[in-house]
């Protein structure tokens, strides 16, 4: 009967749960029970019996493996102490090992956090799982719907899911009365309900009541408690006393505790009756404690009814229920966020195989004093304990300094970001176990498997090659791939950081000329009015359609208004309305030049309103601008930039020529309208980040409910705000701002996250760079060292030095070629991730790659000089000498 | 329990290798016992015990060559030790005088 071997996680659990001196003999008559089981019973259930006994044997011989573990434990103290002394005795070895540990730990531990934090923090309240906001999603469109008061108090109605449903809407207000304390803040009108679902009890006063929002009642508002600080004095007095939001007098009623928020964040809170509420309603809801999310998903697509207005026939509505902290993380996309963490943990990993590797080289060093150790009773696991005892003194102290630069770093980005209220990035206990996981990888892969490699020759062996230094070791193809991993990474990083630098290098508005400090840039919002969503008026496509129309005309009106207005703002000399202005965000659209062989591309596009130009100092270079007349969605008229003349017509007159475009993920249709280029403008910076690519094309703003305002003049444009507010309020309450900020900043926003994920990959790829140097460096000298002998003999057969350079360089140069190889691969991986980023970064530029490997050669070179000389050195009389 | 005494265990485990002689390792041991002894076994506890008998001197293990063992994996035989044979006796005396005069007694229960 042949015996057959147990199964691998059989073995590993016995390997952990038997005592070493009847380990061996135990797996061996378990393999002998568990064959004959195999026999006769087959095999599933006799691996069912064996997965029990192998927990019963664990469990039974507990106590004694516990002791023994025990006894390892105090042996170990002396092995701590002899790891101090080991490390000392390295510093370069100690400091760099400590630095990749500390920096593959740091970026690993971020990572996690960071995503941790992110997608799985939870409402810091009891029951705060069970609340979830309730929306419907147009797939086909890539919008949400918005739902009527009719649809929610229906759905309050129907959906048995819920133990609250309430609705509410963000709205940009002004708080305040005196001009110096007067600010924008976000309000939340709401059901008068919302906050009650929280179940947190107010600091002072009361929570909203249903008559609070009857017919009459006189305004109320619950305050955050920033806010009770700012514009209460922090007072308990502010309790019934007035406070003018949004230019009505509200009552004060409750005061929140420091730190709530809710959903997101510390909005002021409005109760309201939503029928009285213009724009787009959202649901937030708590699901009864007996209901879980799938069936409260099941009822809300059943009972859903999703605007007719804001889909057409054919459109994929998809009826979201998911939590307020994680709307974006649905079952399957744990993986997708799973993904980022593990590429961490593998870089991490090929750092700690670099360890491994000046592990090896430095164990190769000792195996003199190993063999002796060995050769005075020390038993191998002992020796293979006091070498992984010395990686993982190192480990512990980098996971030690790692974790505390993650925090310092979370800790630098919470104080400068504005996040919801509920993102916990603290360091919890899974995020500790996380630590300690990887610290015994990194304890196992760094440290078992060199010192293992150095023990396991026996001691005669190593003593007799003893006199030969490293001579007994040899590094494997396995020390070759590391190298090569190594390589890669450092030159995928540096490629990939080198060229973000060039782009941020390039990235400048100055050279736009543009008025960028003395702007404002706003987003103005005109809510459809409520019957234009409601199916239940009885309107007809085409009288829905023209009072969409009829609506938009009175937005454009309303446009002029509050332009007008805008431009008495104190410091405001011009304003200006388009779609987008110039800045980060990418808007592109896809072009067709008519008579031209050219394939369809995209082209950056903006919408430009009357005064657009004019705003931005920029007048036509040829042709003329759009006229009064031509912003509307007939006109066939466009303007090009000088970048588009040059790629897309190669430098061609343009006035005249025809285009037409289609949207940015549409196919061509053969019958969309031509438009007439009628101008040429200079490149405004519509694509800052990449002048390569900035060809765009701008269209007349025709009337639209969404919009953005330019207003320039005089002093600091970020303390036009409240005023603008203001303004748009008088005019029509129902207009909200949402959002604004200088045209600088907007131009500025993405060089920050740039300039983070450049600063990240130059580091991790200097010290790729760093550690593959000294990885080549100690591999290489022990080589040289351990071919003494061959090396000597060649020389006394008269070998040139080519050849005695090519014999020891040979391999480390193909390892850095196919590293390189590699690398670049990596990079182009690494660059095409960054699309998610709101521009393009140039890609294959020679000059990138250029300054990568002048810097991969420079550092070979110094690495591999030290041990080549050796070689070229050695003598004939050395190779005697090595025998 | 005495120090020179055995448990009603460690004589079975005892008793076991005694019976099988040349044959006793582990495996062998625990199935006799069930066997023989008609009594579910543990055989975590069959080698618990052996380790135990092992450090306090009344069995000595050695592992077989290669060439004889079964499916080509050598055994860790057992051998019983004089004076393990010794306490396995005085413990069968020992039960024995217990019995003694209790024929009565535990035929009538």
């Amino acid at each position: 009967m042949t015996i057959r071997d147990l199964p691998r996680p059989i073995r590993a659990l016995l390997s952990i749960g038997l005592p070493g001196d009847w380990r061996d003999d135990i797996v061996r008559d378990l393999e002998e029970a568990w064959t004959r089981r195999v026999s006769s019973t087959g095999r599933i259930r006799a691996t069912m019996w064996l997965t029990l006994e192998a927990l019963a044997f664990t469990l039974r011989f507990g106590p004694t493996r516990i002791r023994e573990l025990l006894e390892a434990g105090l042996r170990s103290s002396t092995d701590l102490r002899l790891a101090l002394r080991a490390s000392a005795r390295a510093p370069f070895v100690t400091m760099l090992t400590l630095l990749s540990l500390t920096t593959g730990i740091f970026a690993a531990l971020t990572g996690w956090t960071w995503i941790v934090g992110s997608m799985f923090s939870d409402l810091p309240f009891e029951g705060g799982d069970r609340i979830v906001l309730v929306e419907d999603y147009n797939l086909t469109g890539r919008h949400s719907i918005s739902v009527s008061p009719e649809e929610f108090r229906r759905r309050r109605t129907e959906l048995g899911s819920f133990e609250y449903l309430s609705a509410f809407v963000q709205q940009n207000v002004v708080i305040g009365e005196e001009a110096d304390t007067r600010e924008v803040r976000q309000a939340l009108l709401a059901s008068w309900d919302f906050l009650h679902m929280t179940g947190v009890a107010p600091l002072l006063g009361r929570l909203p009541a249903q008559d609070d929002v009857r017919p009459g009642a006189p305004p109320v508002i619950v305050l955050p408690h920033a806010a009770w600080v700012t514009f209460g004095g922090a007072s308990p007095e502010v309790i019934g006393q007035p406070i003018e939001v949004g230019g009505i007098r509200r009552t004060v009623i409750g005061v929140m505790p420091e730190g709530f928020g809710f959903p997101w964040s510390d909005d002021l809170w409005i109760p309201v009756d939503v029928r009285d509420v213009e724009g787009s309603l959202r649901l937030v809801g708590k699901m009864k404690s007996d209901v879980d999310l799938s069936a409260a998903r099941v009822e809300a697509a059943a009972v859903s009814r999703p605007d007719p207005a804001m889909t057409q026939a054919g459109d994929v509505v998809e009826h979201v229920v998911a939590g307020v902290t994680r709307p974006m993380v649905n079952d399957s996309e744990v993986f997708v966020l799973a993904a980022p963490i593990a590429v961490l943990v593998l870089i991490l990993l090929v750092m700690a195989t670099n360890v491994a590797n000046l592990m090896l080289a430095r164990n190769a060093r000792r195996s003199t004093e190993l063999a002796i150790r060995g050769a005075l009773g020390a038993s191998r696991t002992r020796v293979v304990g006091q070498l992984v005892a010395e990686v993982a003194v190192l480990v512990v102290i980098a996971a030690g300094l790692g974790t505390w630069a993650s925090q310092y770093a979370i800790g630098l980005f919470t104080t400068r970001v504005d996040l919801p209220f509920f993102t916990d990035y603290s360091l919890d206990a899974t995020a500790l176990l996380f630590v300690g996981a990887l610290s015994l990888l990194v304890t196992f892969v760094a440290g078992v498997a060199p010192a293992r490699r150095a023990t396991g020759r026996s001691p005669g062996d190593a003593l007799r090659d003893g006199g030969r230094g490293a001579a007994g070791v040899r590094f494997g193809r396995l020390t070759g791939t590391l190298i090569v991993a190594q390589v890669a990474i450092c030159v995928g990083f540096l490629s990939a950081a080198t060229l973000l630098g060039q782009s941020l290098m390039s990235y400048t508005f100055e050279r736009y000329g543009l008025p960028a400090e003395e702007t404002l840039v706003a987003q103005l919002y005109f809510g459809f009015p409520r019957e234009l969503n409601d199916p239940t008026t009885g309107l007809s496509d085409d009288e829905r359609q023209a009072q969409q129309l009829s609506f938009m005309e009175e937005a454009t009106r309303k446009r002029e208004l509050i332009a007008d207005a805008a431009a008495m703002i104190e410091g405001v000399r011009m304003t200006a309305y388009g779609s987008r202005f110039p800045g980060n965000e990418s808007d592109q659209l896809r072009i067709e030049v008519e008579h031209s062989d050219e394939p369809i591309e995209r082209v950056e596009s903006a919408e430009a309103g009357p005064g657009y130009f004019d705003l931005v100092d920029a007048g036509p270079v040829q042709g003329r601008l759009f006229e009064a007349g031509e912003f509307t969605r007939e006109a066939r008229v466009v303007l090009v930039n000088e970048p588009f003349v040059r790629e897309r017509l190669q430098g061609a007159n343009a006035i005249g020529r025809r285009i037409r475009v289609f949207a940015a993920d549409s196919e061509r249709d053969e019958n969309a309208p031509w438009s007439t280029i009628v101008g040429v403008v200079p490149d405004l910076g519509l694509n800052p980040g990449n002048p390569d690519r900035s060809a765009a094309v701008y269209r007349p703003l025709p009337e639209t409910n969404v919009v953005r305002m330019a207003l320039r003049g005089d002093g600091d444009p970020g303390l036009w705000t409240p005023q603008l507010v203001e303004v748009i309020r008088r005019v029509d309450p129902d207009i909200r701002v949402q959002w604004s900020r200088t045209l600088a900043d907007q131009m500025n926003q993405p060089v920050a996250i740039f300039r983070g994920m450049g600063a990240a990959f130059l580091a991790l790829g200097a010290l790729a760079l760093i550690l593959s140097a000294a990885s080549i460096h100690a591999l290489t000298g022990v080589t040289v060292t351990r071919r003494t002998r061959e090396l000597g003999i060649r020389q006394a057969l008269g070998a040139s030095r080519g050849s005695i350079v090519h014999a020891v360089l040979s391999r480390t140069a193909l390892q850095l070629i196919v590293g390189s190889i590699c690398g670049a691969a990596l990079a182009a991986l690494l660059l095409r991730l960054a699309v998610v980023m709101p521009w393009e970064i140039r890609q294959g530029n020679p000059a990138a790659l250029a300054i990568v490997v002048g810097a991969l050669a420079l550092a070979g070179t110094t690495a591999l000089a030290q041990p080549l000389g050796r070689a070229l050195a050695i003598r004939p009389a050395d190779a005697m000498r090595a025998e | 329990m005495g120090r020179d005494s055995i448990g009603e265990f460690e004589a079975l485990v005892l008793l076991a290798a005694l019976r099988l002689g040349d044959e006793a390792y582990g495996l062998s041991i625990a199935e006799e016992i069930s066997a023989t002894a008609e009594r579910p076994t543990s055989r975590a506890s069959v080698y618990v015990t052996l380790r135990r008998l092992e450090q306090k001197g009344l069995i000595t293990t050695e592992r077989e060559a290669s060439r004889s063992a079964p499916g080509g994996k050598p055994r860790r035989l057992v051998r019983v030790s004089r004076d393990a044979v010794a306490r396995v006796q005085q413990s069968r005396r020992a039960l024995q005088r217990m019995w003694d005069g209790l024929e009565d007694v535990l035929e009538e229960a």
